[in-house]
C-alpha cells in the first residue's frame, strides 16, 4: 500500500533514514522492531511528512499517489492514520470532545454556531463514537478532561481516536507502552481484529511474535531484515548479532 | 456626569469587542496577535477619512475598514499561519507599529500627527443619539459574546482549542491547522477594525498617537488578568485595570495622587507590567479560568 | 554624496547591528524572543546620560554604561526567565513575560526621566569631510568598534571554549550537563554579552540622535527585520542582513524620508516570513 523507494533523511550530518525499498500495509499486522534510535518513529513521521521530517530524497507513494511534500493533515485525510508515541491528547477537551473532533469529516467553519453543525456531527457519528468508547472502556470517563486520564487510558484514547478516522492503514507507535492488564488485552484484541492493515512499532518482542504476521527489523535508519514472523523469529540469532548481545 | 457614564460604558463596549476577538484568537486558538492597534487604526482612520473628510456614509466606511482589515489580515496571516508563535508575535507587533508610522508619514491621507477631527457621531440627527449609539455598540458587543459562547461548544471551537493545545496531533487527525489559525486571525482582524470604526466618533478625532503599543498591551493584560479562556475575561480585566485603576485615579480627589499625576500615568504601566508577569507565573488562566462556561 | 552618506549611515546606525547580534545570541541560546531587548538599549543610554551629565568623561561613562547593562541583563535573566525556562515554559509564556518586562522597564524610566528628548553631552571633532559630508571622530570610532565587535563575536563563537559551550547548550541543554558544561554559566555569560551589546548600540544611538524612553522601542521594527531576515538565531545572518538593511535604510532615507526606511524594513520582514522564514540566506524554505 505504501511504497518507499530510495528514501534518505538527514538531520544535519546525521543519517536518520536510508531505505532501499519497502512496501507497508500488504499484510494484516506488520511490526517494526529495532533498538532505540533505529529510526522506527522517524520512518513513520517521514511518511506523514511531519514538520522537519520531510525526506531529503526518494519516493513515498500511497497506491501510486505521491506523499512526499504533502501536508500532514492531507495525508491523514487520505486514510493514512498514525497514533504517535508521545502521549498526545488535547488536554482542554473532554474525552468525548477529543473523539468527536477526530471523527468529524465535515469541515469546521467559523459559521458553525449558526449552522447547527454540532448537531449534524453528533447525528452522523454518535453511534460510531459510542461504539469505540465502549470498545476501549473509555465511556465511563467520557466527560473527563483529556488531562485527567491515566497514562494507559491516554494511550487508549490515542488509539480510539485513530480508529475513528476510518483509516485505510494505521500506524501505531508503541501503543502498549505502560499499558497493562485489561487495557492491554483490549488493545491486542483490537489490533488482531482490525479490518485494515496495521503497522506496529513495539519494543516488547512477545507482542510482536504474538500479534504480527510480518516483521521489519530496523537499525541505524535502514531495514536490515524483513520477513514473516516465523522467518524472522528463526533469524533471532542474526538479530542478536546485530544488537551485539 | 450622566453623559460621561454613557461615554465610558460605550468605550468599554468597544474595548470589550476587541477583547472578545483576542479571546477567540489567543484564548481559544493560541494565536498571539500583538498588532491589534494596527487593525483598530485602520477601522478608525477609515471612518475619519471616508466619512469626515470625504462624506461617505458611516456604514460604508465601516465596511471598507473591515474589508481592508480582512485583506491585510490575510496578507500577513497567510505566511504566519504555518509558523511558530514567535513569528506571529513579532510580525504582528511590527505591523502595529508600521500602521502608526504610516499614519504619521502619509499626511496627505491622514493629516499626519495632527490627526483628523471632528468626527461626528453618525446618529447625531437623533435625539439622545449618545444613548442610541451606546445601544448599537452594546448590541454588537452582546452578539459577539453570544457568538463566543456558542463557538466554544461548536466543532469549530473545538478545532481551535485542539490547534492551541496540540497542533501536531490536530494535523495527525486530519485538521488543517494553518487554515484554522488564518480564519480566526482574519475574522478577529476584521472585527477589531469594526471596533476601531465605532471608536472614532466617540473620541471625536483620530491621530497616530492613539494607536501605539499601549493599545495591544492594555488589551492583552486585560485579557490575561480577566481570563483568556472566557469571553468575559477581557471585560472583567478591563473593568479592574482600565476602569478600576486608570479612571479612578484620574478622579480621586486625594491631593498626593493629583500632584504626582504625571509620574503616576507612567508608573501605572510599570505596575501593569508587573501584574502581567505575576499573573502569567501564578495564574496563567486569569481570574475567570474559563469558568464562565 | 550618496556613497558618503552610505558610509555615514553605517557609522551612525551600524551600532544597531550589534544590538541585533545581542538579541540573536539570546534567542539562539534560550529560544527567548526577548522583546525587552529594546530596553536593553534604552536603559544603558540613560546610564550614559546620568554619568556624563554628572561630569564623567564620555569614554569611561560609555564603558561603565555597557557593563552596567550587562550586569542588569544577567540579573533580569535570573529573576524573570531562568525559572520559566527550567520549567519548560511555552514560547508564548516567555514572549508575554518579555512584553510585561519591556513595558514595565520602559515606563519606569519614563516616570523618572519623563518623555522629553535629551542629548548626550559629548564633544566631537570633525575628522574629515568628503563631498560635503563631515565625519566626526566619534562616528569613525563607532564604525571601527562595530566591526571589531563583530570580529570578536566570530572569534568567540568559533575559537573559544565558551563559544563551543554556547553552541552546545543552544543545541541541547540537557545533554550538556553530561558533558560537564555548566548551562547556568553559559546563560549568564550570553546575557551579559547581550546586555553589553545592547549598551553599545543604545549609547551610540542616543549619542548620535537623542534620548527618550522610546529609544529602543523605536528601532524595534528594524531590529526585528534584521534578526528575522538573517534567520532567527543565526548570528552571522544578523551581521550580514544588519549591514545590508542599515545601508538600505540609509539609501532610502537619502532619496525619500526617514519613515520609509522603516517601511522598507517591514516589507523585507514580511517577504522573508512569506518566502524564506528561515532567513534570506538559508537554504530551505520551510521554517
Amino acid at each position: 500500500m505504501i511504497l518507499m523507494e530510495g528514501v534518505k533523511k538527514f538531520f544535519g550530518g546525521l543519517k536518520a533514514l536510508d531505505i532501499d525499498r519497502i512496501e507497508l500495509g500488504t499484510h494484516h499486522v506488520e511490526g517494526i522492531i529495532g533498538p532505540n534510535g533505529a529510526g522506527k518513529s522517524t520512518l513513520i513521521k517521514a511518511i506523514l511528512n511531519v514538520d522537519e521530517y520531510e525526506v531529503n530524497s526518494g519516493k513515498i507513494t500511497y497506491q501510486g499517489k505521491n506523499l512526499v511534500g504533502k501536508k500532514t493533515w492531507k495525508i491523514a485525510r487520505q486514510g493514512i492514520v498514525c497514533s504517535p508515541q508521545a502521549i498526545q491528547e488535547i488536554p482542554s477537551l473532554t474525552v468525548e470532545e477529543n473523539l468527536y473532533l477526530a471523527v468529524n469529516k465535515i469541515p469546521e467553519k467559523l459559521t458553525d454556531p449558526f449552522l447547527r453543525t454540532s448537531e449534524m456531527v453528533k447525528k452522523e457519528s454518535e453511534k460510531k463514537v459510542e461504539e469505540v468508547m465502549h470498545m476501549f472502556s473509555l465511556d465511563k470517563k467520557c466527560d473527563c478532561a483529556g488531562c485527567d486520564l491515566s497514562t494507559p487510558e491516554k494511550r487508549l484514547l490515542n488509539t480510539a481516536r485513530a480508529l475513528l478516522m476510518n483509516p485505510k492503514i494505521l500506524f501505531l507507535d508503541e501503543p502498549l507502552a505502560g499499558v497493562r492488564g485489561k487495557e492491554r488485552e483490549v488493545m491486542q484484541k483490537f489490533i488482531k481484529k482490525a479490518p485494515f492493515p496495521i503497522v506496529l512499532i513495539e519494543h516488547s518482542p512477545d507482542v510482536i511474535w504474538n500479534t504480527c504476521d510480518y516483521v521489519f527489523f530496523m537499525m541505524a535508519g535502514s531495514i536490515k531484515i524483513h520477513g514473516t514472523v516465523n522467518a524472522v523469529r528463526k533469524n533471532k540469532e542474526v538479530i542478536k548479532q546485530y544488537l551485539g548481545v | 456626569m450622566i453623559d460621561y457614564i454613557i461615554y465610558a460604558i460605550t468605550i468599554a463596549c468597544v474595548y470589550a469587542i476587541m477583547g472578545i476577538m483576542l479571546h477567540l484568537q489567543f484564548g481559544l486558538c493560541g494565536v498571539l496577535n500583538f498588532g491589534t492597534a494596527g487593525y483598530f487604526a485602520i477601522g478608525a482612520y477609515s471612518v475619519a477619512i471616508l466619512t469626515t473628510l470625504m462624506g461617505y456614509p458611516f456604514i460604508v466606511s465601516v465596511l471598507v475598514g473591515a474589508i481592508l482589515c480582512a485583506i491585510v489580515g490575510f496578507l500577513i496571516g497567510k505566511p504566519l499561519s504555518h509558523l511558530s508563535p514567535d513569528f506571529l508575535f513579532i510580525v504582528t507587533l511590527a505591523f502595529g507599529e508600521i500602521v502608526r508610522q504610516l499614519a504619521t508619514s502619509e499626511a496627505w491621507l491622514t493629516n499626519g500627527v495632527a490627526g483628523i477631527y471632528p468626527i461626528s457621531n453618525p446618529l447625531k440627527f437623533l435625539p439622545f443619539y449618545d444613548i442610541a449609539y451606546l445601544f448599537i455598540v452594546a448590541l454588537i458587543c452582546g452578539a459577539l459574546i453570544f457568538y463566543s459562547i456558542k463557538v466554544r461548544a461548536s466543532p469549530f471551537g473545538k478545532l481551535l482549542i485542539g490547534v492551541r493545545d496540540n497542533p501536531l496531533i490536530s494535523e495527525y487527525i486530519g485538521k488543517d491547522v494553518a487554515k484554522a489559525r488564518l480564519t480566526i486571525f482574519i475574522f478577529g482582524s476584521m472585527i477589531i477594525g469594526v471596533a476601531g470604526s465605532l471608536y472614532a466618533p466617540l473620541l471625536g478625532m483620530v491621530n497616530p498617537a492613539q494607536f501605539g503599543p499601549l493599545v495591544a498591551f492594555v488589551a492583552f493584560i486585560s485579557l490575561m488578568v480577566g481570563g483568556k479562556e472566557s469571553p468575559f475575561g477581557s471585560i472583567l480585566g478591563s473593568i479592574i485595570l482600565v476602569f478600576g485603576i486608570i479612571y479612578i485615579f484620574d478622579f480621586l480627589p486625594i491631593p498626593i495622587i493629583q500632584d504626582y499625576k504625571l509620574v503616576f500615568s507612567s508608573v501605572r504601566f510599570v505596575v501593569f507590567g508587573a501584574i502581567l508577569i505575576l499573573f502569567l507565573r501564578f495564574r496563567p488562566k486569569g481570574l475567570l479560568k474559563g469558568a464562565a462556561l | 554624496m550618496f556613497i558618503e552618506s552610505l558610509l555615514q549611515g553605517l557609522m551612525v546606525t551600524g551600532p544597531l547591528v550589534i544590538g541585533a547580534i545581542g538579541f540573536t545570541l539570546v534567542f539562539k541560546l534560550d529560544r527567548v524572543m526577548n522583546i525587552a531587548y529594546a530596553e536593553f538599549m534604552t536603559i544603558p543610554a540613560y546610564f550614559l546620560y546620568v554619568l556624563t551629565t554628572s561630569g564623567l568623561d564620555f569614554i569611561p561613562a560609555f564603558i561603565l554604561s555597557m557593563l552596567a547593562m550587562g550586569a542588569l541583563a544577567v540579573v533580569l535573566y535570573w529573576i524573570f526567565f531562568d525559572g520559566l525556562i527550567k520549567k519548560g515554559a511555552s514560547i508564548v509564556t516567555l514572549i508575554i513575560t518579555s512584553v510585561g518586562l519591556s513595558f514595565a522597564l520602559r515606563y519606569f524610566f519614563g516616570a523618572i526621566f519623563t518623555g522629553a528628548g535629551r542629548g548626550i553631552p559629548v564633544s566631537t571633532q570633525t575628522l574629515f569631510t568628503i563631498e560635503r559630508v563631515s565625519y566626526t571622530d566619534l562616528q569613525v570610532a563607532a564604525l571601527v568598534c562595530t566591526f571589531l565587535i563583530m570580529f570578536a563575536t566570530h572569534f568567540l563563537l568559533t575559537r573559544t571554549k565558551m563559544g563551543r559551550e554556547i553552541r552546545a547548550v543552544a543545541d541541547s541543554r540537557s545533554l550538556c550537563a553530561i558533558d560537564g558544561i555548566s548551562a547556568p554559566r553559559v546563560d549568564s555569560f550570553v546575557w551579559l554579552i547581550a546586555g553589553i551589546f545592547g549598551g553599545f548600540a543604545g549609547c551610540l544611538l542616543a549619542t548620535f540622535g537623542s534620548l527618550n524612553p522610546n529609544l529602543g522601542w523605536n528601532t524595534i521594527i528594524f531590529l526585528v527585520a534584521i534578526v528575522v531576515s538573517g534567520g532567527l538565531g543565526n548570528v552571522y545572518g544578523a551581521m550580514v542582513m544588519g549591514i545590508i538593511l542599515v545601508e538600505v535604510q540609509t539609501a532610502v532615507t537619502f532619496f525619500t524620508s526617514f519613515e520609509y526606511g522603516n517601511i522598507v524594513a517591514f516589507a523585507v520582514l514580511i517577504l522573508t516570513v512569506a518566502l524564506k522564514p528561515k532567513g534570506i540566506l538559508s537554504r530551505r524554505g520551510k521554517a
